[in-house]
């Protein structure tokens, strides 16, 4: 159409051409300097240049001269780094290979780890194919330079993975491992082809095949498949049932099927259990208050009263139609959950009786070694994510009030009133000395420290638009950041036992650690999305606002997505800490990496013998080399992020 | 229309769509909820107790330890609020040597990261990857089995200078012993401090009125010494050097500090100053190249160019990450029952070990480390909002 005097014709492109790719200019560079140019201006370009290089370099050169020689001369002196990695004798890592990988899980069930790892490794694969497809549309779309990924990045990317996988095969004693682990290279290979090809619709149910994963690799491990498949063809249904609804559903009676989809919530609920719950409920809540527990409370009455609600939540929903819609799709999604999820039943049980998964397996209290590591990271990440988010948005600030002044005061008075409240309710036992200068009763000042915690809290409250949430998150997260994960988890080991009423039989060691875990990452995870969450600048909140969108869907559609992109790298920091942490379960007596080489080291054969430091070195190289791995991860998703910020 | 009318606010919204009627409500709602999950831990907490016999008191405070702590003069008679007292100043003890030493070791770390030496920086870039990935109780072990274990007995130690002793169970530098007068000595320091503040003072003002440069603190410090040295031969000599002597088994006189004390804040000043390095890094790298690139247009050298331009404004954004990481050091000291180091935890599991109360005991653990995390976290924010550039 139009020329622009350049003598080329400029068209404009029609909506479905592709647009053209724009590739940023790059900055010019000089001529490659020679490697003696590289040299001198690197290491030797001014006189404290130079010292640094001679300094630094006689002191790297004289650990490797030093072992040579101690060597040569047979004799092994502390902290002799190549000496002692010549001569050491690896049979102890040989000998107890399998307990450092899963510890005491049973014998004869060792194909489960190896299956459900497979499906593990195929499930990444698909994932990061489907990532690397949506990554390319998305550039494709706004025109930038599509990433190309050739064999040799990967293997720069992943060596310490790599590297780590090597060492593991090089202390085997037989070839099926390597055979193994060449299955799960080609599996992992063939995910990423199959998660390329997928198209478009499946490929947005990218949680749904994580979720999938998962489950597959929980079924085949404890050898439990009915539950799970129950709940994940639920997640399904329920998934594509308000994906899928058709508009016409908002003229069939909301009522109708409100009710029709709130009995089978609680039908499923009698189900899988709650009917005693729902019966003893209206009963324990009574107790607790003290009322006579010669009140008879029908489950028929629970479920009319719940049905009642429901339908008039619906009478109230047909005041707007919008909200009537996504109340019938919600219906519908609630009927499939549960059509599905009795389906799942009937499937697990047919693969319970019918097939060898059923038979045998371990629950996790069983499983050890890597294995544990490996599975109380990730939970504590997986599940403790929401929880964490929930205590975030309930510690924001929303306003912008808060007096220091008005905030001592408070403390001021707190103290007092917290000091006395507590000497006469716990007398004036177990004096102390708190500065070595006047007895104090302990109680008055512990009452003194909480009295002035909790009055400090109640100005500073006013910042946020619901104080009670703020109070209950910020003593939750306050608490458990403040104290050091070991207390934790004696507190877990010891204490929360105690807590459950007589009845109930107490988790075992490996639930409690992971419930110990789950919530002290809850309480980090927190405060890194409280981070990301005052990042989010306000003038987007007010936009939102202005556009009419109610509270809920601008925390959903507008400063989630923004501050959980802004804080990824901050929960992969997160995540290796949480994984290094791991180490920690030694304390508890629970089979993780630590306590295999005390074992390892216990033994018969290998006692007597210094290989503490064998062990102990095989262990930290684990912990490094996943961590460089996540840390390497980190850094590459930052530089990628900022990136894309800048460009946009 | 200049007659004024009232405007009549909206008509509320029915109560179950009014928004401050539903915030009333769900907060009502999350306390009694709240209350009854707390009477319901608290009545199964009584119950269980009573069922096994545990008393719920704080008396266990009161009685006999029946365990002994090495390196100092606790012994089995003592009450377990003197262990948990002795605990406490270890863990002090730790923290307030380990702590200033990591934020030295981090900055010049973090500071030869950036070097334009290859070697340096790559040397140190091995160094803080390889630690910050390994968890702080590895770097505890592997300090305290191939370093500190490895050292001689007491008597066969090492004895570098004739002032220090090297062992594997104690380790001792010189110290200050006391003789008559020390106190009097003590106080005519004090003096002395106040009387070179006032110097420098002086001196201070004078350099502003008269424009000569000051000069306080050869001013202040020539004050104090001269006041010191003439106080110390008026009274005779009231402090001496004290050498460590290896005394069969044992070690007399100097200053002795016990050796996984040492392997304890050797490892976590080590762990902590890697953090703190990567820190450093990056708030180093926050300020903005122009800044540099101006230093280098006025002639900075390289030295002048970080002291005066670039730190400044690093450290300021640093300050709350490092204190965090002063937070993360004071909670690792928690792993020393690895090296039965005498710090609150280890002395803790000791006393549940011995048959006192698990509740309690780890009731007081919990509340002595949040004492500490809340005290620091408390000048964070001091110094959090201090530092803070106003913004929107």
């Amino acid at each position: 159409m139009s020329d622009l005097g350049t003598g080329l014709s400029v068209q404009p492109p029609g909506l479905d051409a592709p647009m053209p790719v724009v590739i940023p200019p790059s900055r010019p560079t000089g001529p490659k300097p020679t490697p003696l140019e590289w040299v001198k201006t690197n290491l030797f370009s001014g006189i404290g240049n130079s010292l640094t290089t001679v300094v630094v370099g006689l002191f790297v050169a004289q650990i490797f001269i030093i072992n040579l020689l101690e060597l040569t001369r047979g004799n092994l002196t502390w902290g002799m780094l190549s000496g002692w990695l010549i001569s050491n004798d690896y049979e102890i890592l040989r000998d107890n290979l399998r307990l450092w990988m899963v510890g005491n899980y049973p014998r004869d069930e060792l194909w489960r780890p190896v299956v459900a790892g497979w499906l593990a490794v195929a499930t990444i694969g698909v994932v990061s194919g489907v990532l690397f497809r949506n990554a390319q549309q998305t550039a494709m779309q706004a025109g930038t330079e599509q990433s190309t990924s050739r064999p040799t990045d990967m293997i720069r990317r992943f060596w310490p993975l790599l590297l780590l996988i090597g060492i593991f095969l090089s202390l085997t004693r037989t070839i099926t491992p390597l055979l193994i682990t060449i299955a799960g290279v080609a599996l992992l290979m063939g995910g990423r082809l199959a998660g390329k090809a997928l198209p478009a619709p499946i490929r947005a149910y990218l949680w749904f095949m994580v979720l999938f994963g998962l489950g597959g690799y929980m079924a085949i491990m404890t050898g439990e498949p009915t539950m799970i498949l129950a709940v994940l063809s639920a997640a399904l249904a329920w998934s594509l049932a308000l994906r899928f609804a058709p508009a016409e559903l908002a003229a069939i009676p909301r009522t109708v099927l409100t009710l029709v989809g709130g009995i089978i919530v609680i039908r499923l609920g009698q189900l899988v259990g709650f009917g005693r719950f729902i019966e003893d409920l209206p009963r324990d809540v009574l107790d607790i208050f003290g009322a006579s527990t010669g009140l008879a409370i029908h489950p028929m009455a629970v479920l009319v009263i719940s049905v009642g609600i429901l339908a008039a939540v619906t009478a109230q929903a047909y005041r707007s139609a919008a909200t009537g819609a996504s109340l019938a799709r919600f219906s519908l999604g609630l009927i499939a959950a549960g059509v599905a999820f009795l389906v799942g039943r009937y499937f697990g049980d047919l693969l319970n009786t019918r097939t060898e998964i059923g038979v045998g397996g371990a629950g996790w209290d069983d499983w050890g070694g890597l294995h544990l590591n490996l599975l109380v990271a990730v939970v504590g990440i997986v599940v403790a994510f929401p929880f964490g988010l929930l205590l975030a948005l309930g510690r924001r600030a929303t306003k912008d009030r808060s007096d220091p002044r008005s905030t001592t005061l408070f403390a001021i008075g707190g103290a007092v009133v917290g000091a006395i409240v507590v000497t006469i309710f716990f007398g004036t036992a177990a004096a102390v000395r708190p500065l070595g200068l006047i007895d104090l009763p302990f109680p008055t000042v512990v009452g003194a420290i909480a009295g002035a915690a909790l009055g400090a809290a109640i100005p500073l409250s006013r910042q946020s638009s619901l104080p009670v949430f703020w109070g209950i998150s910020v003593t939750l997260i306050e608490f458990i950041r403040g104290v050091p994960l070991i207390t934790l988890l004696f507190f877990g080991d010891k204490m929360l036992r105690f807590l459950f009423p007589k009845g109930w039989e107490p988790p075992s060691t490996v639930s409690r650690a992971m419930i110990v875990v789950t919530m002290f990452s809850a309480a980090y995870i927190a405060e890194i999305v409280r981070g990301g969450l005052q990042a989010v600048s306000k003038g987007q909140i007010e936009a939102a606002q202005a556009v009419g969108l109610p509270a809920p869907k601008v925390l959903r559609l507008i400063v989630l997505p923004q501050a959980l992109r802004a804080v990824i790298p901050a929960m992969v920091g997160q995540a290796i800490s949480l994984w290094k942490d791991t180490s920690l379960l030694s304390f508890i007596s629970l089979l993780e990496i630590l306590k295999v080489s005390e074992i390892a080291n216990a033994q018969p054969d290998f006692r007597g013998s210094s290989l503490s430091d064998l062990t102990l070195v095989f262990v930290a190289v684990i912990f490094a080399l996943i961590s460089l791995t996540m840390s390497k991860e980190s850094q590459r998703l930052e530089t990628k992020l900022s990136v894309g910020r800048a460009q946009r | 229309m200049t007659a004024t009318t009232t405007v009549r606010s909206s008509p509320r919204p029915a109560p179950w769509r009014d928004v401050r009627v539903l915030r009333f409500v769900a907060q009502l709602t999350a306390l009694i909820v709240t209350y009854l999950v707390v009477r319901f831990l608290w009545s199964n907490f009584v119950a269980n107790t009573d069922e096994k016999n545990i008393d719920r008191d704080f008396g266990f405070l009161e009685q006999p330890a029946n365990f002994n702590i090495q390196g100092s003069s606790f012994d089995r008679s003592n009450s377990v609020r003197e262990a948990i007292g002795v605990g406490i100043k270890n863990t002090f003890a730790s923290v307030i040597v380990g702590a200033p030493l990591a934020l030295v070791l981090g900055t010049l770390i973090g500071i030869a990261r950036l070097s334009k030496n290859w070697l340096l920086a790559k040397i140190s870039a091995v160094f803080v990857e390889l630690v910050r990935n390994t968890p702080p109780l590895i770097v505890i072990f592997v300090v305290n089995f191939a370093l500190v274990l490895r050292l001689p007995v007491v008597a066969d130690a090492w004895t570098p200078g004739g002032v220090f002793v090297v062992s594997n169970f104690r380790l001792a530098g010189p110290s200050i012993a006391t003789h008559a007068n020390a106190g009097l000595f003590n106080i005519v320091l004090v003096l002395a401090g106040l009387v070179a503040l006032a110097v420098a003072v002086f001196r201070t003002r004078f350099s502003d009125r008269t424009g000569e440069p000051h000069r306080r603190v050869l001013w202040a410090g020539g004050t104090f010494l001269a006041i010191s040295a003439v106080a110390y031969v008026a009274l005779g000599g009231p402090h001496s050097v004290s050498l460590p002597r290896i005394d069969g088994r044992k070690v007399s006189g100097g200053f002795g500090t016990l050796a996984p004390y040492v392997a304890l804040t050797g490892a976590l000043t080590v762990y902590t100053a890697s953090h703190i390095a990567e820190i450093v890094r990056g708030s180093i790298l926050a300020v903005p190249g122009g800044q540099s690139e101006a230093a280098e247009a006025v002639a900075l050298n390289g030295f002048q160019r970080y002291r005066y331009v670039v730190l400044p404004q690093a450290f300021r954004i640093a300050i709350p990450p490092v204190i965090n990481q002063f937070l993360n050091y004071t909670k690792n000291t928690s792993l020393a029952l690895a090296v039965a180091y005498a710090e609150i935890t280890f002395i803790m599991v000791t006393v549940i070990g011995n048959g006192q109360p698990a509740t309690q005991n780890i009731v007081v653990l919990m509340g002595t480390y949040l004492l500490f995390s809340l005290s620091i976290s408390v000048l964070l924010n001091i110094v959090n909002r201090r530092l803070q550039l106003v913004g929107r």
